[in-house]
């Protein structure tokens, strides 16, 4: 039963709205229960508009406008929200080619993106361009094994950040693709890659024990998985300690919900992607009691049609 | 008397609601995210929309550029078409004018070029829908084992478009093969123009992911041929294209 559902049920059963409505929030605080919505999208590519009507597959589907109005709707309803993207903003229409990225970053700044990382397509136009776009963002990017130090993204991007909401701490981390092979050098000149796992296994840790997160979540442009030895998300999930969460993009994976694996601790790591193009939000809610435990997570995957 | 009591009993009623709701509302609120989307998917933010639209009328302004004049409406075919002739051909011709080694021939599928190019004024819009793929343009450095693979993939009927090789076949079996019209030294290992797709083993090429000796060259093909007409535009040149039987099937 949905909400809407729900509501008409119970409206149905005689009892007034205004008074039930109020009633979970009211009740989730009194038990201490706090909730934490993850919004998120991968691959934008600068789709824009919504996919072309020309009889396509996804024709219709996505579009910043649209995924804008759905976001607005469910930050209404919640009232802890993060809204990241893991990169791949930029290269795909027209809208990239001729305005170098500032219609998509504008547009993100304006939707309250709380935080991205960079995909390899973002240094398309180059690391300057990057840099200039970097400013553009009212939003960070978060980028832990890139070293922009001799580059012009010196200090344009951080290592992690930690959100707070409520007396619940959410500390994000940013894992990027190695350029080399993917991307001419000439774009991302001297950006150096470290080792993700190494990246994420400190980051965590730092995270965790001296900033004490309650929820850590890793923002990766590593690609969910390969068949050959690649450094994958499904890597970084299966050999880290406490990452909660890796929202993953590049390998354009449609999924429908959470890939649940077993970190090193035996613990459940969720990794998600939902596609390409915002042809897809995803949502995973966290839900914490009295005692800061995550007790569950719910998850979903937005078709904007 | 009977008004207080029964505003009692209701208060009594709804508390009782509260509990019950304590129990089962949580429940309720894990399907709520699900539902939203599902309901109200197509709703634009007039925001967001306003902040598009001056984008949006000047791209379709840009877009309508004519970049130059096409002497012959361009159409993919097979085993040759004009279409696939024309672009193998700039591939090969603009990746030598910028590369020091020389680059002896090219291909790309078929498949990646999807619409016509129409007689008289070309647009950009023309060229962003003939080839709307930020495919890039990749040499890769091809043995004669790797070339057999090639060859004997397109005799399997994949439609690729390619330029400084001619090759014939008969019954699927290659019967002449020649890159810039000379026979082909099994010794000596080919500079191959291509794009990263098919580099990455896409279309079924697989095979290619085992050139190990390959270098990205920093230019998208969609820019490589507007770099290529407007090129032939500035000498006041149409472009063109024939066909010249590169590839042959026999039955």
């Amino acid at each position: 039963m949905n909400r809407r559902d729900f509501i008409k049920y119970t409206y149905a059963s005689g009892i007034g709205l205004a008074a039930l409505t109020s009633v979970p929030l009211q009740l989730i605080a009194k038990q201490g229960v706090r909730k934490i919505s993850i919004l998120h999208t991968n691959d934008l590519h600068s789709r824009i508009d919504p996919f072309p009507m020309d009889g396509s597959k996804y024709q219709g589907l996505g579009g910043f406008a649209k995924r804008a109005s759905l976001i607005n709707k469910i930050r209404t309803e919640e009232e802890h929200v993060l809204l990241l993207d893991a990169g791949d903003i930029l290269q795909g229409t027209p809208y990239f080619n001729f305005f170098q990225g500032e219609l998509e970053l504008k547009l993100m700044s304006e939707m309250k993106y709380d935080a991205a990382t960079f995909g390899n397509h973002d240094f398309d136009a180059g690391i300057d361009r990057l840099s200039q776009l970097a400013d553009i963002a009212t939003f960070p990017f978060i980028s832990s094994n890139y070293d922009f130090s001799s580059t012009s993204m010196d200090n344009k991007s951080i290592n992690n950040k930690i959100f707070k909401f409520d007396g619940i701490r959410v500390g994000i981390y940013g894992l990027g693709i190695e350029l080399d092979g993917l991307v001419p050098d000439n774009l991302y000149r001297n950006t150096v890659y470290m080792d993700p796992l190494r990246t994420a296994l400190k980051e965590e840790e730092m995270l965790k024990t001296q900033m004490k997160c309650d929820l850590i979540i890793c923002l990766s442009h590593l690609g969910f998985e390969y068949e050959s030895h690649k450094i994958s998300d499904i890597t970084i999930g299966t050999n880290t300690n406490c990452t909660d969460l890796i929202i993953g993009g590049h390998t354009h994976s449609f999924l429908s919900e959470p890939r649940i694996v077993q970190n090193l601790q035996r613990k459940n790591c969720r990794i998600f992607q939902v596609g390409w193009g915002g042809i897809n939000l995803g949502r995973v809610d966290f839900f914490f009691n009295a005692e800061k435990k995550k007790i569950f997570t719910l998850a979903s995957s937005f078709t904007i049609s | 008397m009977n008004v207080i009591k029964f505003s009692t009993r209701f208060i009594f009623a709804l508390s009782l609601l509260y509990l019950f709701c304590s129990c089962r509302q949580f429940a309720l609120q894990q399907v709520e995210g699900e539902s939203i989307a599902i309901i109200h998917p197509g709703e634009e933010d007039n925001h967001i929309a306003e902040m598009i639209k001056p984008y949006r009328d000047s791209l379709s302004v840009t877009m309508g550029e004519i970049i130059g004049v096409s002497a012959m409406e361009m159409k993919k075919g097979f085993p040759e078409g004009l279409l696939g002739n024309f672009v193998a051909n700039l591939m090969l011709e603009m990746t030598n004018n910028q590369m020091a080694d020389k680059v002896d021939f090219a291909f790309t599928n078929n498949g990646g070029l999807r619409s016509v190019l129409p007689q008289g004024n070309v647009s950009l819009r023309n060229i962003y829908e003939l080839m709307p793929f930020e495919n890039e343009i990749i040499i890769l450095n091809m043995d004669y084992g790797q070339l057999q693979q090639l060859f004997e993939y397109i005799g399997t009927g994949q439609e690729l478009a390619v330029s400084g090789i001619r090759l014939e076949f008969k019954n699927d079996q290659i019967i002449t093969a020649t890159i810039n019209d000379m026979r082909i030294d099994p010794g000596k290992t080919y500079r191959v123009a291509t794009i990263d797709y098919l580099a990455n083993g896409g279309s079924g090429m697989s095979f290619l992911e085992n050139v190990v000796k390959r270098e990205l060259i920093g230019i998208r093909l969609r820019d490589m041929i507007i770099d290529y007409i407007k090129l032939k535009q500035s000498m006041k040149e149409l472009i063109s294209a024939k066909l010249d039987e590169r590839i042959k099937i026999n039955e």
